[in-house]
């Protein structure tokens, strides 16, 4: 510790080139002086925390969405039709709102994308149908779920993450969903649960990039895949919402309250990091 | 009081770096002192068994092959039986361990105080805290230096460095520098060329190093000033884009690659050159200034860790890690060097002189020894208590009794009175080193 009054009659330097007269092992009061702690901390406040994760709760439910439209087309929960339905309108009023409000695109050549995703898709529905048929149902379930972990493990969601990657994203739950499509019983179940993948996985993403962090968003996800376990299951409901309560209020709680414990040490011994900007053409 | 050391370190001849060097020299010195020291290493290639180096210096290359970054296995206990045997033969009283990534010496070291001898660590690098790595060899560091008696960090800010990372207190660590050969490392101004102005730089070609900053800044020094030249001495993983750039802006013979080269090839391009570029992005103690400085040159660097406490500001023109005050800096070192503002090469070498030299550490290493050697033992007991009190890391409990079990299974099975006691060196050499540098 610091010894203000101790006469220190030669100023001790911080120097290797001098011998100053001082024991090696003299320890002076500047010790430590620019060890920096917490710097560029950003304290999260709790509702910062929230509304993070319900990004992730918001991911969540539609990955179970696309669960429940599996489990509703195998056991026959609904008619096929009325969810392709409820889907092909649910895409329409998104791509409406995307293109009317945020990005313009050509309509023509998504009508014609549209047809063709419709034929080939009509065309493969078999050939997809029986792809996996040869594969135990247990090794078809447990692909499917680490397909859609992973789909969540590099979903972009809104952060700059080193681990986000859209392709893997996307390909994962892809996967997962053909996986689940071989278990079905129709080549029409096929079709349908495919549609709904892609518009989950490939159509959604975008115009979710675009909402951001919309509370209502999330929540007509969440409830929408709350109600849809209901209807299947009363213990998967009650999981469900524990899920629910858990990530959107009990895990932003410990964040913000175990922020006390971060400790991040910094000072000149750190590697500086090296700005390479262009070099400023200077007068000579 | 005289010492018989082992020096432990993973980092030795024929490698060469700044830990190799410190090694190699300190022993020298120690034995010009009339100290015993023995040095232990894995092998490096063909090089494996018992070398002796000049002045009666023996070198065990231990038969174990490297692992990850030039440093072997760590496995606590597959060096046990190597060290213990040589404890006992040379009939050492002091471990003295280099370098903290370096595993024989973290290893030799906790042999050694199983076997009731004083540890002494020298810390030769810095290390950040942010990433996953750091925290754990951080705490590899802090388990190790628990019951060390004593640590020599080689800057101010080494020992700050070191005394966060281990936890360690802060009256046990000592700071010495590293020195230079300074009757290798002679000025020799009509080597240089008349009608350039050489810039050297010397380093492993590595992020590290900042070589990043290196490609931005020679294009823009040599269109500006159409007499400078660049030398670029070392070799790395880097070199292709130092290379590519030298294609791209048609460099020709304003830039000369050497690759790497040993001390005394070091030398020779140093003695070419008028200024010399450090672009390190962060440095314990910068040994290449110091040679640089030493053979007459103006020095250019970079302000990161140890660098400003090493040369003082008549000597060095620092600059911020960045494009724009890097070449800034070296702007005002070639305008100052054709006004011939600053020391003259002989005046910058009789400083260095009169700064670092190796009989200086020596005695100050020495002094650390002494105190060393006076301090009470710690008891198995003892270092067991003080590991569970002071890093909580429970199961490392286990791996020192494991260590403490094995020993005396080696002691048992080989008892200590049945082992050879190597006879020493005795030299007349000796006190020729202090007059003729010792390379």
């Amino acid at each position: 510790m610091a010894r203000p009054c101790q006469p220190r009659s030669p100023l001790w330097r911080k120097v290797l080139y001098e011998n100053q007269g001082f024991p090696d092992n003299y320890t002076d009061t500047t010790f430590l002086y620019e060890l920096k702690k917490n710097v560029n901390l950003r304290i999260l406040k709790f509702s910062d925390a929230v509304s993070g994760a319900r990004l992730l709760s918001r991911e969540i439910s539609v990955v179970a969405l696309v669960g429940e439209v599996f489990v509703a087309l195998h056991d026959h929960l609904t008619d096929p039709l009325l969810l392709l339905l409820c889907c092909s309108f649910l895409t329409l009023v998104g791509y409406v709102i995307y293109v009317t409000k945020y990005k313009y695109r050509s309509i023509f050549l998504d009508v014609v994308l549209v047809c063709s995703y419709i034929v080939i898709v009509t065309l493969m529905s078999p050939i997809l149908k029986t792809l996996t048929k040869t594969i135990s149902t247990d090794t078809i379930y447990l692909t499917s779920v680490l397909m859609m972990l992973g789909h969540l493990m590099f979903y972009d969601y809104d952060s700059f993450s080193t681990t986000v990657s859209k392709a893997l994203s996307f390909n994962s739950a892809l996967f997962g969903s053909l996986c689940l499509a071989s278990r079905l019983n129709s080549d029409f179940d096929v079709f349908v649960l495919l549609t709904v993948a892609v518009s989950c996985f490939a159509l959604l993403p975008p115009l979710m990039t675009e909402f951001g962090r919309s509370n209502t968003v999330a929540s007509f996800f969440d409830l929408t895949a709350l109600t849809g376990t209901y209807f299947i299951s009363q213990t998967a409901f009650l999981f469900y919402l524990a899920e629910l309560l858990t990530l959107n209020l009990s895990i932003p709680y410990l964040i913000v309250r175990w922020q006390k414990y971060k400790e991040n040490i910094s000072g000149p011994w750190d590697e500086a990091k090296p700005s390479i900007g262009r070099v400023e053409k200077k007068r000579r | 009081m005289k010492h018989r050391i082992l020096m432990a370190s993973d980092f030795f001849y024929p490698n060469v770096g700044g830990v190799e060097e410190h090694i190699y020299s300190l022993s020298q010195c120690l034995i010009a002192r009339g100290h015993k020291v023995v040095v232990v290493t894995h092998s490096y290639d063909k090089v494996v068994g018992i070398r002796w180096l000049p002045n009666g210096l023996k070198v065990f290359y231990l038969p174990l092959r490297t692992f990850y970054n030039g440093c072997i296995l760590p496995t606590m206990i597959a060096t046990i039986p190597y060290i213990r045997h040589i404890l006992v033969q040379e009939k050492i009283t002091l471990v003295h361990g280099h370098a903290a990534f370096s595993t024989i010496a973290h290893e030799a070291m906790n042999t050694g105080r199983l076997m009731g001898l004083h540890t002494v660590f020298t810390d030769h690098s810095l290390f950040g805290f942010a990433d996953a790595s750091a925290i754990i060899t951080n705490m590899f560091l802090r388990l190790s230096l628990v019951n060390c008696t004593h640590c020599i960090c080689v800057s101010h800010i080494g020992k700050e460095n070191t005394v966060l990372r281990a936890k360690i207190k802060h009256n046990i660590v000592s700071v010495i520098p590293n020195a230079v050969d300074t009757k290798l490392f002679t000025p020799e101004p009509e080597k240089r060329s008349k009608t350039r102005i050489t810039i050297v730089v010397v380093c492993r070609l590595v992020y590290r190093k900042g070589v990043d900053f290196m490609i931005h800044i020679i294009p823009f020094i040599c269109k500006n000033f159409p007499d400078v030249q660049f030398f670029i001495v070392g070799d790395g993983p880097k070199r292709e884009a130092l290379e590519e750039m030298w294609q791209k802006e048609k460099l020709g013979d304003r830039m000369q690659m050497f690759g790497a080269l040993d001390l005394r090839g070091v030398r020779n391009v140093l003695v070419q050159g008028h200024i010399f570029l450090n672009t390190s992005l962060t440095e314990a103690f910068c040994m290449a200034i110091v040679e640089a400085a030493c053979c007459g040159l103006h020095v250019v660097s970079t302000n990161v860790g140890g660098i400003p406490e090493v040369l003082p500001p008549d000597l060095m023109y620092l600059a911020e890690p960045d494009v724009n005050s890097l070449t800034l800096a070296l702007e005002k070192a070639i305008i100052a060097f054709r006004l011939g503002a600053g020391p003259s090469p002989e005046e910058r070498h009789e400083k260095i002189c009169s700064f670092y030299n190796w009989f200086d550490v020596t005695k100050r290493t020495e002094h650390v020894y002494d105190t060393v050697a006076k301090q009470q033992l710690k008891p198995f007991g003892q270092q067991l208590s003080d590991c569970l009190h002071q890093t909580k890391v429970y199961p490392f409990l286990l791996v020192l009794s494991l260590c403490f079990l094995i020993i005396k299974f080696f002691d048992w099975y080989r008892p200590r009175h049945l082992i050879d006691i190597a006879p020493d060196y005795a030299s007349k050499r000796r006190s020729s080193i202090k007059q003729n540098g010792f390379n």
